[in-house]
Parts: structure tokens; sequence; C-alpha cells
């Protein structure tokens, strides 16, 4: 099987207070074709730093993100729109990430406008085809993002980011906003269309019971390091690594918290949690 | 064991110039005991926060409540002097806080609004509080503004303003949402201890089904302002009556691995309750029959610590 996306000693640091802080530190990982790659953490662990230094929304400190065969640091700003019409992402507040005073229709058009020559009827019915297959009818198109519910803006962001027909989809949080009943149909979308389409996915999600629902490899980040990787299947029944062990127990529902563990209070900062 | 709330048929209505536009809670009877904690569950738009707001008497404007809360043993009818008793805690702690005062500046407000108590006094008592709840350095947390702490952090110092008024009942709102797994786990840790060090009643209003099954003693599933169903956490879970429960359990991932499709409870909660007959789950639900649209079920006992509505119950 060959790699839709290769990360290799991703760094990527900002200026802190005159000192460096490393958001992502030396992080390496490929993702298999037709594969779902999860990646959890902690917020502050660097996931989506990550993510956006794949996307080259932000360019990496350090080291290089091979989407397809082509290093991504080094192509030219042209090339790098015609490749990322490839990869879509899709973003976790599904109702901040539309813009209020655009129709749905008017923000499925705007990738197609972007990256296809499509217009009039085409461009129209390409919209319709692609709200159906997010399971909309065509008669969102005209309404705007306060209409619809939270779950079925999320379906809009997903018909977004599957405009240009991508290979790859980055997931970042896509239903952390979401119900659990509303969260169990974006789930079963997100899946479906994985299966059908062959989708590759990287879903970043600090639900360790999303992240194993739907994932076949897992990546397990703490500030900006991966501390462990393997197969869902092994992660999940087999974590090595002491802070996986905790995150699986933290997990909700898996029985009453422990009081031992209460005292292991967070150290006071002066910088917030980021 | 005595009842620190006490709600008996509660609704909640909305009116607009006098005419009634929706009423989101219909007929809710709760009970907490103290050192108990009672799990309100459903899906947004259920009424869950507003049975909540409704219970301390801060609805928010346009809004009603008829229906008897008692709290403590004081029965205070559709009116907000529930006072002293009863504390809230919400969802985000990074937004209930005022940024531009110190935590101490503003745990004094809530201190001075209850107690006549000296300054030098308030603070000791203060700091005591900030300790309780396991902050460390709390000298520092008094001094420090919101922006300067972790959002677990802030969630605590909510937890020490809330424990400052001694309250009988405590409301959580979604109190770990807004914060990372581990750091949740702390803050429902935390609140079994303090229920049991200090017998406070707690109300724990939450989406999540397993912070319901890890925390909680007994639990009450909201649908369309009404409980649905009822009963201890390992009766309701382990064996659920009401298809809605059923739904709920069944949307979760949890234990699921790649391929198997989750169960998704089809369609949304009704926005508007008030031209409803029948049974407000019926259009979502696969078991429904005629007579489901005819009759609004009540809540009717299936086991010693089970409640439920819904009149196929016995047909499941």
């Amino acid at each position: 099987m060959t790699n839709v996306l290769t990360l290799e000693n991703i760094v990527k640091t900002f200026p802190h207070q005159r000192r460096v802080f490393t958001a992502v530190d030396n992080v390496s990982l490929s993702i298999k074709e037709g594969t779902v790659y999860g990646l959890v953490g902690e917020s502050g662990s660097g996931k989506s730093t990550l993510a956006r230094c794949a996307m080259q929304l932000m360019r990496p400190t350090s080291g290089r993100a091979v989407f397809e065969g082509h290093d991504l640091g080094k192509l030219e700003p042209k090339a790098l729109r015609t490749i990322r019409s490839r990869m879509g992402m899709v973003l976790q507040n599904p109702v901040a990430s539309l813009n209020p005073r655009m129709t749905i229709g008017a923000s499925v058009a705007e990738p197609l406008r972007t990256h296809t020559a499509l217009k009039g009827q085409a461009l129209q019915a390409r919209i319709n085809n692609l709200l159906d297959e997010v399971g909309l009818g065509a008669e969102h198109t005209h309404r705007l993002p306060h209409q619809l519910s939270g779950g079925q803006c999320q379906r809009v962001g997903i018909a977004r980011a599957l405009a240009t027909s991508p290979r790859l989809l980055i997931l970042d949080e896509p239903t952390s906003a979401l119900d659990v009943s509303v969260q169990a149909q974006i789930l079963n979308l997100l899946q479906d269309l994985q299966q059908q389409k062959g989708l590759t996915y990287l879903l970043i999600s600090h639900d360790l019971d999303v992240v194993r629902y739907l994932s076949d490899d897992v990546a397990v980040m703490k500030t900006g390091k991966i501390v462990e990787s393997g197969t869902a299947e092994r992660i999940f029944t087999d974590p090595r690594h002491d802070y996986t062990r905790r995150l699986l127990e933290a997990a909700p529902g898996h029985g009453r918290p422990e009081m031992a563990d209460s005292h292991t209070l967070p150290t006071l900062t002066t910088q917030g949690n980021d | 064991m005595t009842h620190v709330l006490s709600i008996r048929d509660l609704n909640v209505e909305f009116t607009d110039r006098g005419t009634l536009t929706n009423r989101p809670v219909r007929g809710i009877d709760l009970d907490v005991s103290a050192g108990e904690i009672l799990g309100l569950v459903g899906e947004t738009g259920c009424g869950k926060s507003l049975t909540g707001l409704a219970a301390l008497g801060i609805l928010p404007r346009g809004a009603r409540r008829t229906g008897q809360v008692t709290i403590g043993n004081d029965p205070s009818q559709a009116s907000s002097e529930a006072g002293g008793s009863v504390a809230i805690v919400f969802q985000n702690p990074g937004t209930a806080f005022n940024p531009v005062f110190t935590l101490g500046r503003q745990l004094s407000d809530v201190l001075s609004r209850h107690r006549q108590i000296s300054r030098s006094e308030g603070k000791a008592e203060i700091i005591r509080h900030l300790s309780l709840v396991g902050l460390p350095d709390p000298e520092r947390v008094y001094r420090s503004y919101p922006h300067q702490l972790s959002g677990g952090m802030l969630q605590r110092a909510m937890i020490a303003m809330a424990l400052l008024r001694k309250p009988r009942l405590l409301i959580l709102d979604e109190p770990t949402t807004a914060l990372d797994v581990t750091v949740a786990r702390q803050i429902l840790v935390l609140i079994d201890e303090l229920r049991h060090k200090f017998g406070f009643g707690v109300l724990l209003i939450s989406h999540n089904l397993g912070i319901i099954r890890d925390v909680c003693d007994r639990v009450a599933v909201l649908y369309a302002g009404r409980v649905i169903e009822t009963g201890t956490v390992d009766a309701v879970m382990n064996n659920p009556r009401h298809p809605y429960t059923r739904g709920l359990l069944g949307a979760l991932p949890a234990g699921r691995t790649h391929g198997q499709r989750l169960t998704a409870i089809p369609g949304t909660v009704p926005g508007n309750l008030l031209s409803l007959t029948g049974c407000a789950f019926r259009n979502r639900c696969s078991h429904a029959v005629t007579d489901c649209s005819l009759t609004d079920p009540l809540l009717t006992e299936t086991g010693p610590h089970q409640a439920v509505a819904c009149l196929q119950e016995g047909e499941l």
C-alpha cells in the first residue's frame, strides 16, 4: 500500500516571551492509502498545529510534509494550491466555520469556484450532488447556517471538504461540538464516505472512543511529541506508554473515578493552558 | 433520606407580549437526596439546563416557571428566594468568571453577599476553600486573574465559589464538557469527594452518558421537557426500557471498533412543544404505534428502581 501523506521530522516552534515554544517536536508519521490515522492527545499537545503543518497552512520550522510524492514545502504557491485541492479539512466548530451571511449553496460553491471550472447548471448540479452525498436535501441550498442544526452544519462542512474530490481528509475534532446522537450520525457518514470513496483520513480528536471507532492506526501526542503509535487495536488493548494508559483510564464510561488520583493536581501555570 | 431538592410538576413557559410561545419544560418531577448525585441527561434542546435554571429561579427574560421547587426545607414556590442553600457551576469556566477582576475579588463578592464577615476573615475563608478544592498555592490563585489559570483550575475555583455559599444542593451544568479527559476526571473525582465530605446533593446535567454512568447514583433521562425514564444508574444503564434511552446508549462509540455501525437516532428534538399531542418521541421512534400519537405516556414503574414513560414498554 502506498503512503498518501508522510510527515518527516516535523518541528514547529513559536516565539514566546523572548523564548522559543516548541509546539510540535520532531514528529514523523505516514498514512497509508485508504486508511484512517487517528491522532489523540489533550489540548495543547500540538495535534492541530501538526495538521496545519501537514497542509502547509503553516510552514513547519523544519521537516518535510510529503503528499502523493510531492514535498509540499518545495512547491511554488500555484502548484501548492493545485495539490491542496486533493486535501480537504473538516473543522471542529461547524457553525463558526461557515460564513453566517452565505447560503449553504454558496458555501459549498466556494471551493468549486476556486479549484474547478464548473459554472451555471453544472455547478448547481455538483452542489446538489455533494449535499446529497452528505445526507442533506437540495432544499438546503438557499438556507443560511443559523437555520440549520449543528449536525447539519457539520454535514455542510464535510460537503465543502469533499467538493474537490480529495484523496485525504483532515478531520480536526469533527464531532466534539455535537450531541452523542448527532455525533453517531456524523461518524456513520464519515465511515460510509471513507469506504465508498476509498478516502484517507487524518482524524484528530481528544475523544478516545471516537478515535478507536474510526481509526486503523493511532498515534498519541503529548507536549508536541508522539509518545506511542501503532494499530488502533494494539494501542487500545495493550497500551505501553504510561500516558496512553492514563488517557484510557480517564475516559468517561470506564468506571467510577479512583479517589487516589485526585491528588495528582495540575501545576500552577502563569500562561493558561496553551 | 432527606431531600435537598424536590421538584413537582415543573413547567417553564416562554411568553411574548402575553402570548404563550413555547413550553420547553413540561411537568417535571425530580428529587435529590442529601449526599446523592442525580444525573440529568438528554440531547441539546431537551430542557436540561432550563430545568437547572428553573430550580435556582434564574430563568432568562420572558420565561416563567410554574410548579413547586423545594430546596432544603424551604418551599420557594415559583420565586427566586432559594439563595444561599443552592449554588450552580456552569460549563465554561473561562467565560463564567469576569476577566477584569482577580479571583479573590470575585469570590469575596460572593462571600460578602451571603455572610457578614470581616475582610481578613473573608480572605482566610476563601483561601481555605481554594485549598479545599485541591488548588495548589491558593494565595497565588487568590491574586490571579482568570486568564492566568488553566481551564481545570478555573473550574476548581468555580466549585470553591459555589462551596462558599455552604450549599445543600449543587447544580453542575455540563461541568467538564470544556475540559480535557484527564482534567475532567479530576473534577469529577473532586465533586465525588466533596459531596461525601459535606453531604450536599448534586444535580449533574450532562449529555455524556459515560460521565453519568461513572459518577451518578440515579439518573433522569429528559426528552422534550419531560422525564421519560428514571431510576438508579445501574438499572437504567444496564436495562434501558425507553427507546430514546436505548438510542442514546446505542449512539455511543465506546467499545465499538472499526466497521460496526452506530445506531444513530434519526431526526432532531422537536423545537416547539405547544401543539404537541401524544408521545413527543414518536416521530423518531421505530416502535411507535397509532396509540403513541394519541396518548401522552406517563412515567410508570417497571421495577423497584426504574420508571419509564412509554406505551410500548411491555412490547419492547
